[in-house]
């Protein structure tokens, strides 16, 4: 008796603590499409759209003095300020494996340049250009250099446009000692994006500088000349200038990288996959409108079997789907388009349940029972056989869960949640509701 | 009372069981085909297990397929596929490239690029695009893997714990079953093999031992309160009385996929495809199946009772 007092309790603060946890589920929009207030449902890339990237650090590039692991939470860390200044809500950057950097930016407009700023090394490095020497037979046929008749402590690097410098291999200073890099204009509106070097940066630039006067410094990043300038006299105060014929988007970008810092080590994009907002769009409406008919059609299907017990049952499937709303919203759990459909898939499984216990409890009223012994046989004799039968499923929903990627795990979380959550509804409640009476004449079964 | 089945309902399932052995073979057979091709690489695969580049795209005007075709052609794509996908008003093309010259992430914008130039005059969307490395596709086929793998152990496991040997080993067999069936029939309706269907076919797994573990949960009762009773007579009763429910539940569980299969989107189109066909054979090879297996083991090797 005290045991249903409280179970009727719990199951009336669940419901008024559910109704509150998910308010508003989706986002609330006026009519102008602007934010009024903030779903309380995660939506997962493939419901708001957005890129998911997954980046793979260039092992075999490792520098000798770094580990592979230091060096990737540097790049994360690099790639954290990166994506910070590039203005994404909720971006989600982290580490897969040994190697592997999983990056999620749910609504980006422009995945190009995103893609861009995140891949780039971003390795600016200043050496000396020699323009001294004929270049001609150093190169093959395709423009590789042949490493025999480069003079020894020189390299040939390429410039924007495709040509080619013979460069000191000795790295003068890099942009490491860099502690600010912003967008300028040149004497003729053009884009240049100016850099400042820390004091020690400083002091190494302005000694270079004074002995190199009248020399070609080649301003490098990642590998390709941008501008070699003739050094006119020593420069002190620690600022320099890359010109390059920037758009002003690029100058921008190229500022942001560099002032996020370079990457220690080169990183290759390995997969990306993009949803554009329309289709996020389509299936979050498609998703809703097959789920809302779905469940229309059991709930009439039910009452129309099974009748008043029928209806028992229907109370507890939407008690079943506002629960599990509830609970997606307060754990934060990711919604995905496979997971609309292990919503809609839970729905029909958490009635198994119970047409389990009403086929019994015919079963138990054919046998002869009064109707309140045949409820509680009924239930009893089918909860061993309630829980087999959902603990197979929930070993699938733990292996998709432990396996899958994005989506996917979305799908396994409702499918653990729905069907958990549908022991209680199924079980508990539809049987605190038949309780509520305590003597049965006749049961519309 | 409203009844579908009757109660008293004595269908000769052991009997007629000859009939699932021929059907069942015919649906293991199919599935087997079908593994057999994605080994030689000959299936249908997905991206995210073959690697390439899937882009969707939506035209504001109708284009036809041969005009699409002539408009990718590049001599940077390798192996181009295109699928019109079937929405009334709107003008959808799923695309498949492979062009293994390009950097990895460049080659959605390029086919979109091209598209622009090739076909000037109408406006093009992209609704999605993915582009899928090796290392990563070989990753998703090696997880893929794994989750059969331990799905299956898993059960096995868990129902030999609850019930006993044979009845673990008939519901895998069971299970493995459904999974090939399905498989199979996806793969002859020239369906995609990728990550979503894996998904479907775990949950049909799942969904699948759920009817079968209802059945035998009813067999164990009816020989601990039937002891002098045959044991196939034993297992027959069993089939016909949660016959009812077996098909109520698949029934609700359909109407929900079904509108899934319609409405809900191409995304979860061949999810539900898949679901819709488990849900069939599931409820078929708990009837048929998992059952006949237990009886023909015990007509060739008794069990002491």
């Amino acid at each position: 008796m005290r045991l249903r007092q409280w179970l009727t309790a719990l199951t009336v603060v669940l419901v008024i603590a559910s109704i509150w946890v998910v308010y508003p589920p989706l986002d609330i929009r006026d009519a102008a499409g602007d934010l009024v207030q903030k779903g309380k449902i995660n939506l997962g890339l493939d419901l708001q759209g957005g890129m998911h990237l997954k980046l793979e650090i260039d092992s075999k590039n490792l520098p000798a003095d770094i580990t592979l692991t230091e060096a990737s939470a540097r790049v994360l860390e690099i790639l954290r300020n990166r994506i910070d200044a590039l203005g994404v809500a909720e971006p989600l950057i982290q580490k897969e494996g040994e190697k592997w950097i999983v990056i999620q930016l749910p609504g980006i407009r422009d995945p190009e340049r995103a893609i861009k700023i995140v891949g780039q090394t971003a390795l600016l490095q200043f050496k000396m250009l020699d323009d001294t020497q004929r270049m001609s037979d150093m190169l093959d046929a395709e423009g590789n250099s042949i490493a025999a008749k480069v003079p020894a402590g020189y390299e040939i690097l390429k410039g924007r446009e495709g040509e080619y410098y013979l460069v000191e291999e000795k790295q003068l200073l890099t942009g490491a000692h860099l502690v600010d890099a912003k967008v300028q204009m040149d004497g003729y509106g053009r884009p240049i994006v100016a850099f400042k070097f820390d004091p020690e940066g400083g002091r190494i630039f302005a000694a270079v500088t004074g002995d190199n006067v009248n020399r070609r410094l080649a301003i490098i990043l990642d590998n390709t000349i941008y501008s070699a300038p003739v050094i006119k006299q020593r420069i002190g105060g620690g600022q320099g200038i890359i010109e390059g014929n920037f758009t002003l988007q690029d100058a921008k970008d190229l500022a942001l990288v560099l002032r996020a810092g370079a990457l220690p080590v080169p990183v290759k994009i390995i997969s990306k996959s993009v949803v554009g907002p329309t289709l996020g769009r389509d299936s979050i409406q498609k998703g809703t409108t097959s789920a809302l008919v779905g469940v229309v059609l059991v709930i009439l299907f039910m009452i129309f079997y099974y009748r008043t017990s029928g209806l028992i049952a229907d109370i507890a499937l939407l008690l079943n789907f506002l629960f599990l709303m509830a609970a997606l919203a307060a754990l934060h759990a990711t919604l995905t388009m496979p997971g609309i459909a292990g919503i809609i898939l839970t729905m029909g499984m958490s009635i198994d349940a119970n047409v389990l216990i009403f086929e019994r409890i015919r079963e138990e009223l054919r046998g002869g029972k009064t109707v309140r012994a045949a409820i509680d046989a009924g239930y009893s004799k089918a909860l061993s056989t309630i829980i087999d039968a959902n603990v197979t499923t929930l070993i699938t929903a733990a292996v998709l869960f432990q396996f899958g990627t994005g989506p996917i795990k979305g799908y396994a979380v409702t499918l653990t949640l729905g069907l958990v959550i549908s022991l209680f509804t199924a079980l508990v409640v539809t049987k605190l509701i038949f309780d509520a009476r305590k003597h049965y004449h006749k049961l519309s079964i | 009372m409203l009844v579908l089945i009757p109660h008293n309902l004595k269908i000769p399932f052991i009997r007629i069981r000859w009939l699932g052995f021929v059907l069942s073979i015919a649906l293991i057979l199919t599935g087997v085909l079908a593994l057999v091709q994605i080994g030689r690489g000959k299936a249908k695969m997905g991206v995210d297990f073959a690697g390439g580049t899937s882009v969707e795209i939506e035209f504001a005007q109708s284009v036809s397929s041969d005009a699409l075709r002539a408009a990718l052609k590049s001599p940077d794509f390798r192996d181009v596929s295109q699928q019109s996908i079937n929405e009334p008003g709107r003008y959808k093309y799923m695309l498949r490239i492979f062009a293994p010259a390009l950097p990895m992430e460049e080659v959605s914008t390029r086919v979109v690029d091209i598209l622009r130039k090739n076909i000037p005059d109408n406006t093009v969307t992209v609704l999605s695009s993915e582009d899928v490395g090796p290392s990563v596709s070989a990753h998703l086929r090696q997880q893929a893997m794994m989750a059969v793998f331990w799905a299956m152990v898993g059960i096995l496991i868990y129902i030999w714990w609850r019930f006993d040997f044979r009845l673990s080993v008939a519901a895998t067999v069971a299970t493995i079953h459904d999974l090939l069936a399905v498989l199979g029939i996806m793969f002859l309706l020239g369906n995609e093999i990728n990550l979503l269907l894996v998904t479907a076919l775990l949950t049909i797994g799942g969904y699948s031992l759920n009817d079968t573990v209802v059945v035998f949960d009813r067999i164990r009762e009816n020989l601990r309160l039937r002891r002098k009773d045959e044991y196939n007579q034993i297992v027959n009763d069993s089939v016909n009385e949660t016959l009812s429910r077996t098909i109520i539940t698949s029934f609700a569980t359909l109407l929900v996929v079904v509108c899934l299969f319609f409405l809900g989107g191409e995304v979860i189109h061949t999810f539900a495809l898949a679901m819709l066909i488990g849900i069939v054979v599931g409820t078929y090879s708990s009837i048929f199946v998992a059952s006949n297996f237990v009886v023909e083991w015990n007509v060739h090797n008794p069990l002491p009772r």
